[in-house]
């Protein structure tokens, strides 16, 4: 028998496995290479696809950046305009004015030494012009009928401020008297309560009413507290036949400039406490050289001579307080002066002298309606009561002609916060036995603008 | 006596030149600074000064322009400080449009 060589099978077997190992992965092979071939090819073309769509997408990217850059730069220009014109419309010009001012109409009806009158009142425009924030001119005429039909134009003041800083202002020019609280701030009518002024308080009465040359004023806190001053110098007042006259006359008569002003303060915030003061001399009344009769050289040496005669020394003083809360006006005023060592033309020894004294004061109280009641119309309305005298000791002509007792009640109507109709009744108590006491019913419209 | 007289104008011109420049230089510091406070100090002044001598008038009455003098006139009349009158006005004009 053949004897089975081992090396043969073994090498039989080995063959087989070898053969067998070797056809199937190649076969396999073959199958795997198409397959991955087939995947490579979509994912190229999926890659492909992808590059194409994110160029797209960069592309719109692009774009919309540059739109968003676009709006961007849209919205800056918008936004810089628009500030320019909000600046532009904040921006003051240099040379920047305002007109204002008041007129009023009205009737007064009495039962005394005049009978019953329209009174057209005033017109009185004023102007303001300031150049940046160094100077304000501020003007106000006073346009009136006369009782005799004819038109009269008065400056009431004309002057320049200078703001020196914050505290301090120059004024120079013709301007109210800042003595005392009526002139300098209540009497434009439709500021004052009242148809009228207090008694003593109007043209030809103690009250100063302007001056002309130069003022100091200003405010300035003190803690939380405002201080305020005014210190005027001037050509002062002149003697007239009732009294000493302080209005602001556009040339001296001696050769002293009168001071006056006034200072406030406030304890509290609705309430202001002032003192006023004025000095001067005063020479004697005389009678005014006729226009165009004198030369200015005679003229001069005949006022050196009346000066060397005799001047008299006129000192007044005030105080007044202003209390104003929530619907509340209330405020007071009290004036005194003196005349002393005047003497009259003829007096050339100078022994006639007398002193001459006056006084005035007023109380006055208002009170606005409005909030008492739901009611529109009663909202607007504004009682008022006013009382005050006005006397003069020294002399008993003069006494007798100007002494006076005098109450008035009124009711306001607010149409705004700068037109008024008013109404009042008004009971004057003369002093003088020859003079009738007079009863008067007033009615006034008043349009601040 | 005269002589001092005739100097005092002389003397109140350079004071008063002196002052105006004084005051431009203090006022120009500081300026155009936008100050947001300003409103509020304004508002609390406002209700506290403009209505002690009159009613108070209402913001819209008045273009810018007109506040501007107007406050000034103000300040003037009513002897109110500059900085106050700065504030007021700066509260009118914001209100008034
Ligand atoms: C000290 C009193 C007083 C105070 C305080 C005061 N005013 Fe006046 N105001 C007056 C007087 C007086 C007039 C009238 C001026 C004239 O006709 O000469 C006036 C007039 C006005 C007018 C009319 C236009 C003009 O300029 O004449 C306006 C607007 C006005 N005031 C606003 C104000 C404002 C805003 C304040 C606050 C900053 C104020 N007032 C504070 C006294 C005052």
């Amino acid at each position: 028998m053949k004897k089975i060589s081992y090396w043969s099978v073994a090498a039989t077997m080995a063959t087989a496995v070898a053969v067998q190992a070797f056809t199937v992965p190649t076969q396999a092979q073959d199958i795997d290479q198409a397959q991955v071939l087939e995947r490579l090819m979509d994912l190229e073309a999926e890659i492909k696809l992808l590059k194409e769509q994110l160029t797209a997408a960069k592309d719109e990217t692009a774009k919309t950046k540059k739109i968003a850059q676009k709006a961007a730069k849209t919205a800056g220009k918008a936004k810089k305009s628009a500030v320019k014109a909000i600046a532009n419309a904040d921006k003051i010009r240099p040379n920047s004015w305002h007109m204002a001012g008041y007129a009023d109409v009205g009737i007064e009806v009495s039962d005394g030494e005049n009978p019953g009158t329209f009174t057209s009142g005033k017109f009185n425009p004023a102007f303001h012009f300031q150049y940046k924030d160094w100077v304000l001119f501020e003007s106000e005429l006073e346009i009136t009928t006369t009782i005799d039909g004819e038109t009269e134009m008065e400056v009431e003041y004309s002057q320049l401020d200078f703001l020196l800083n914050d505290n301090m202002t120059l004024v120079a020019g013709k301007f109210l008297s800042p003595v005392g609280q009526f002139q300098e701030r209540l009497h434009p009518s439709w500021i004052n309560r009242l148809t009228n002024p207090p008694a003593g308080f109007a043209h030809g009465g103690i009250q100063p009413i302007g001056e002309v040359g130069l003022m100091l004023r200003g405010g300035k806190m003190l803690g939380d507290k405002l201080f305020t001053y005014s210190l005027a110098v001037g050509n002062g007042p002149r003697a007239e036949h009732d009294g000493v006259e302080v209005e602001g006359f556009g040339r001296d008569n001696n050769k002293n400039k009168a001071i006056s002003g006034r200072v406030a303060f406030f304890p509290l915030d609705d309430l202001e406490i002032g003192g006023s003061f004025l000095a001067a001399k005063v020479k004697p009344e005389t009678e005014e050289p006729a226009a165009g009769g004198h030369d200015e050289g005679a003229a001069e040496v005949e006022e050196m001579e009346v000066a060397a005669l005799s001047q008299g020394k006129y000192n007044l003083w005030g105080a007044d307080f202003a209390y104003t809360k929530g619907n509340w006006n209330v405020r007071g005023e009290y004036l005194s002066s003196k005349l002393k060592g005047l003497g009259s033309e003829e007096d050339i020894t100078g022994n006639n002298f007398s002193t001459l004294t006056w006084e005035a004061w007023y109380a006055q109280a208002a009170y606005r309606m409005s909030g008492v009641t739901d009611s529109d119309f009663v909202d607007k309305l504004e009682p008022v009561v006013r009382y005050g005298q006005y006397s003069s000791k020294g002399d008993l002509e003069l006494r007798e002609a100007i002494s006076e007792k005098r109450f008035n009640v009124g009711m306001n109507y607010w149409l705004s916060s700068s037109v008024v109709v008013k109404g009042a009744v008004e009971f004057r108590n003369y002093l003088a036995a020859t003079r009738e006491d007079d009863t008067r019913l007033q009615l006034q419209l008043s349009y601040g603008f | 006596m005269k002589q001092k007289r005739e100097i005092l104008p002389f003397v109140l011109v350079a004071a008063l030149v002196g002052a105006m420049g004084f005051s431009a230089a203090t006022s120009a510091a500081g300026k155009d600074k936008p100050d947001p406070k300003q409103f509020a100090r304004g508002a609390k002044a406002w209700a506290k000064t403009c209505a002690r001598c009159h009613n108070m008038k209402a913001a819209r009455d008045n273009t810018d322009e007109e506040w501007h003098v107007d406050v000034t006139h103000m300040r003037v009349r009513a002897n109110i400080p500059g900085d106050m009158a700065r504030d007021i006005e700066a509260f009118l004009r914001a209100s008034n449009k």
